[in-house]
């Protein structure tokens, strides 16, 4: 423990004891609700970044001691030489010709499953927020001269600016180029439209992949961008995108959204199967919020706003890996 | 079942115990100040109060495969803290007598309940019951126990007698016992079950 400022007295101890209990109920009610108003002055963020750094000081010794006292010497040699090999390997490594073979070396992937939705901090200070059913993955070592991401999935990424350096991220076709910022990608490989929106800072766009055909493209803040693969189309229109990043808050919002994204949407959020039993259902369009309700909730919800019968089957019951949730016509 | 940031608080453990550090970071998020304010509430030191939270959170991080599956970390998190807190206050020599008198008002105590530091609930239902104070009596009430200030000094402030001012609190404070009824006896019961 640290010296302290003041030294605490047992009158000091004293005192507050007495003071407690004085205090009737309600006002104990009332403590409790300033206590707990007093939690945002609290530096969460600091405090992490501090037990952080102590845990993988306290891995870097327990490594140390671990792998060279036990395993010992005769796996150093090899290590060593294959270092060196890896090292002179990717020296050597001619500047790659395209976006697409630069994600070829050595590869880091993250994936966030169907159901969940999680966070990575990349070695360059960038965060990342993975929403459910994403794949991110990166080549190694991540540098400044190369900070490449390839993404299937949606992400939301607040790029650190790093001198000189830019950043890079590459699906279905579209390249994302930029330096600073915070944007959403989204880009789900069952999906027809890839879509980019601009929160802060500035995005190039290169739009079409390797051929000649390739589109270029300059986001501002509030652009939101949606390109058809099947069409290989663009759009683009500048709006309040807090739609389009509400994922982030845990908010699932259905935009005027035909059946089948919504479908999508509840596999991926909720890891579940769904299953539409008639065509005609597709039409069907939702305009609806849900904030931490459970699939059962969702599906009652859907229903009760609807013409049609939504119904959900948990996995106990049907015994298959999935829970399933059928839309059928009434 | 406990969510956090929409995810089960189960599921975060067992990703915690296999070593995801995104599941480390989302239970540190959602813990660490409410435990800091805790061990507060015993030691009366902000400082050494964030210091014990962290370093009980680095060891936690070492040992933990020693952490039992559970629906929530929040009682053994609690428990541990308090524990911390009164090894510090022994450290900082304070009188048997003195360290007694805490350790049963920590025991005792509604506000030394996990859920007031962690419940979003329950802390709604008090600022729902205070909102429904009326408004001269709400702002009277908030002076006197959110900022703190005497009876005497509210009634200069507001031109007003200090009877007046006494009357108001009372006032509100009787309301304030209406409303908030079921979680008084909520947490009372909560109380006397833990010494069981």
């Amino acid at each position: 423990m640290k010296k302290k400022n003041s030294i605490p007295t047992n009158q000091k101890y004293e005192r507050s004891v007495q003071e407690h209990s004085k205090l009737s109920d309600e006002d104990k009610l009332i403590k409790a609700h300033l206590l707990y108003l007093q939690k945002d002055e609290i530096d969460t963020d600091g405090a992490y970044s501090f037990v952080k750094k102590q845990i993988q000081k306290g891995r870097k010794v327990f490594r140390l001691y671990e792998q060279f006292s036990r395993v010992a010497a005769i796996l150093i040699l090899p290590l060593l030489l294959v270092t060196v090999w890896s090292i002179s390997k990717i020296s050597n490594r001619p500047e790659p010709l395209n976006a697409k073979q630069q994600f070829v070396q050595s590869v880091q992937e993250v994936v966030c499953p169907v159901g969940t939705r999680s966070k990575v901090q990349l070695p360059d200070g960038s965060n990342v927020w993975l929403n459910a059913g994403t794949t991110l993955k990166y080549n190694l070592p991540f540098s400044s001269a190369n900070r490449n991401i390839e993404l299937h999935g949606e992400a939301f990424l607040d790029v650190a600016k790093v001198a000189n350096s830019e950043f890079k991220v590459y699906s279905n076709n579209v390249e994302v180029v930029v330096r600073g910022t915070q944007f959403n990608f989204r880009s789900y490989n069952r999906d027809d439209r890839v879509e980019v929106c601009l929160v802060e800072g500035s995005i190039d766009l290169n739009i079409g992949g390797e051929n000649k055909n390739i589109k270029r493209a300059k986001l501002k803040p509030g652009d939101h961008l949606s390109y058809s693969k099947e069409k290989k189309s663009t759009e683009l229109i500048n709006e309040n995108l807090s739609k389009f990043i509400a994922w982030r808050k845990g908010l699932l919002v259905f935009d005027d959204a035909p059946l089948l994204e919504v479908a999508r949407e509840l596999e991926r959020w909720y890891g579940v199967e769904v299953e539409i039993t008639d065509e005609n259902l597709l039409a069907y369009r939702y305009t609806t919020t849900f904030e931490n309700e459970s699939i059962q909730q969702v599906v009652d919800l859907l229903e009760l706003s609807s013409s049609m019968k939504v119904e959900y089957l948990p996995k106990s019951e049907i015994d298959s890996a999935k829970s399933k949730v059928i839309f059928k016509k009434r | 079942m406990q969510k956090i940031e929409n995810i089960n608080e189960r599921t975060l453990i067992e990703r915690f115990k296999v070593g995801d550090e995104t599941a480390f970071e989302l239970l540190f998020r959602f813990y660490y100040a409410g435990l800091v304010l805790y061990a507060n509430q015993i030691i009366l030191n902000r400082p050494d109060s964030e210091e014990i939270v962290q370093d009980f959170f680095v060891q936690l991080w070492e040992d933990r495969l020693k952490i039992n599956s559970a629906d929530s970390l929040k009682p053994y998190l609690f428990t541990c803290i308090k524990n911390r807190a009164f090894n510090y206050l022994k450290s900082e020599g304070i009188k048997e007598k003195v360290h007694q008198y805490i350790k049963a008002q920590v025991e005792e105590d509604i506000l030394y309940d996990p859920d007031i530091y962690i419940s979003e609930e329950l802390q709604g239902e008090i600022k729902r019951a205070i909102d429904k104070l009326p408004d001269r009596c709400r702002e009277i009430f908030i002076k006197s126990r959110f900022k703190g200030d005497s009876n005497d000094e509210i009634a200069n402030e507001l031109d007003i007698s200090k009877r007046t001012v006494e009357t108001q609190i009372s006032k509100a404070l009787r309301i304030l016992r209406v409303e908030l009824k079921d979680y008084v006896g909520l947490l009372f019961l909560l109380g006397i079950l833990k010494n069981f």
